[in-house]
């Protein structure tokens, strides 16, 4: 049940206001020496944490191995569908793993941001990065290919090799 | 002074005073901002200039935002018809004279301050001045509620007036602003008129202007209510506040003209801030309230106030 309050009337020496003015001036004053908190943003950026999630990459691994074997589960689990792959053969002296990605397109104006991929990914070859600030003059300008996404992710160094070091 | 020497005084003192007016017009949106929570403008710089030492320091500041804010009125849609035109020189004109009764400083040992011209009833000129500038914002903005509250602001001001220039008369010094500072000599009106100088701010704090036009029209205008403040500030640092004095019970210290000024601009500095707090406290003040306020408490104890004083003189 909603609480009732009780309204009284007004005193007279609290009808001239004079008291709710003071209480007004003191929270001017109060703001007056904060610090302003907007940001000034492209001179002053955000402190961005570390696991914030930006831009989807695809990482390499200390060796250049390209880390991503297209099993495509990023693809299946992106709930925005931003994600194709279309799987090639493995590189050389890789062919154990048995493929890895022909064509690996990220649509930046198509991806939330979830990082459903990155948890899914069992190579940890797909990361989110910081960055979080993108322009295009038309919407090809959003979709990310295969080499733009590997000079964007860079390595990932981790101390595991599943498929064993680069010969 | 020599007739020869008037013109160029005159046009120096309209300089200063509005380029105070302009950059006042500047601390104001910072306040503003402030207030708000939000940065102010720091975006505006010259061209040619940006290489320069400190360049990036006056950018930061916003020190060029007021140049680039008189340009754009010159762009914008102009005022058309000649009544608004005069409204708003009036408006401005209004704002302005009061400035050249006015004394801003003295020497020691002279026996003329430092004014334009010293006439006779130079108080009573600068209250009239001011109601004929409710007359005309009454005009501009429309409303019946503005110019009562106009003529109110200056009811509760002339009261305030006679209850200083009491002060002056009893210490028989002339009844002009320069009797009143010298009456001021050993302690300042606003310790032994607190009520009165309380009476004063709150006249000035209710002198504004909305403003309905665009353009040139509208630059005046601010221009205007900036010099309003600015010549609230000068009344109540001249009224209460002991005019070029120093600090109370001292006469004047040092002897440069320089100083006397330095110390009322000091004074006008912190009245000026005051008034921007009030009128970023209470942005929009319903015209009923405010009129309710000054005839059921404000003017009555300026009544009141004037009665205790000149009472107690005698």
């Amino acid at each position: 049940m909603a609480k009732l309050v009780e309204r009284r009337p007004l005193k007279a020496w609290e009808r001239l206001n004079i008291l709710a003015f003071l209480k007004g001036m003191r929270t001017t004053l109060r703001w007056l020496l904060k610090r302003p908190i907007t940001l000034e943003y492209p001179e002053a950026r955000p402190y961005i944490p570390d696991n914030y999630r930006g831009t989807p990459t695809l990482v390499k691994d200390i060796y250049g191995r390209e880390k991503c074997v297209a099993c495509q589960l990023c693809e299946h689990i992106c709930p925005a569908k931003a994600i194709r792959i279309t799987p090639g053969p493995a590189p050389e002296g890789f062919s154990h793993i048995g493929r890895a990605p022909a064509i690996f397109q990220i649509d930046r104006s198509r991806c939330i941001h979830c990082g459903l991929c990155e948890e899914v990914c069992p190579e940890e070859a797909i990361v989110l990065q910081k960055e979080y600030s993108f322009s295009g003059t038309d919407r090809n300008a959003m979709m990310i290919d295969k080499e733009e996404l590997y000079e964007a992710g860079g390595t990932l160094p981790d101390k595991y090799f599943k498929w064993g070091k680069s010969e | 002074m020599d007739d020869w020497q008037t013109l160029p005084r005159v046009l120096a003192a309209i300089g200063v005073v509005l380029v105070l007016c302009v950059y006042m017009a500047l601390i104001e949106r910072k306040l503003a901002a402030k207030v708000q929570g939000r940065r102010d403008s720091n975006t505006v710089s010259v061209a040619f200039f940006d290489g320069l030492p400190f360049s990036g320091l006056l950018k930061h500041w916003g020190i060029f935002q007021p140049i680039a804010d008189i340009l754009k009125l010159f762009v914008k849609e102009q005022a058309t018809s000649w009544r608004q035109k005069v409204l708003v020189l009036a408006y401005f004109a209004t704002a302005l004279f009061p400035f050249f009764v006015m004394p801003v400083g003295m020497q020691k040992g002279a026996t003329q301050p430092l004014i334009l011209s010293s006439v006779q009833g130079s108080l009573l000129f600068v209250l009239i001045v001011r109601l004929w500038g409710h007359g005309i914002s009454t005009q501009i903005q429309g409303g019946r509620w503005r110019l009562l509250r106009g003529i109110s602001t200056e009811l509760l001001l002339f009261f305030v007036i006679l209850s200083v220039s009491l002060r002056a008369h009893v210490s028989s010094l002339p009844l002009t602003f320069e009797g009143i500072v010298l009456a001021q000599k050993k302690y300042w009106f606003v310790f032994s008129q607190p009520i009165g100088a309380l009476l004063c701010f709150v006249g000035l704090c209710l002198n504004d202007c909305e403003c309905p036009y665009s353009g040139v029209a509208h630059g005046l205008l601010k221009l205007g209510q900036k010099l309003h403040t600015l010549l609230g500030a000068l009344l109540f640092s001249l009224f209460f506040l002991g005019g070029w004095h120093f600090f109370p019970g001292l006469p004047l210290m040092g002897t440069g003209v320089i100083f006397s000024i330095a110390c009322l601009g000091l004074k006008m500095a912190g009245v000026i801030f005051l008034l921007f707090w009030v009128r970023w406290t209470l942005p929009h003040m319903r015209e009923d309230r405010v009129l309710a306020a000054l005839w059921r408490l404000w003017i009555p104890l300026a009544i009141l106030s004037l009665i205790v004083n000149s009472a107690w003189q005698n």
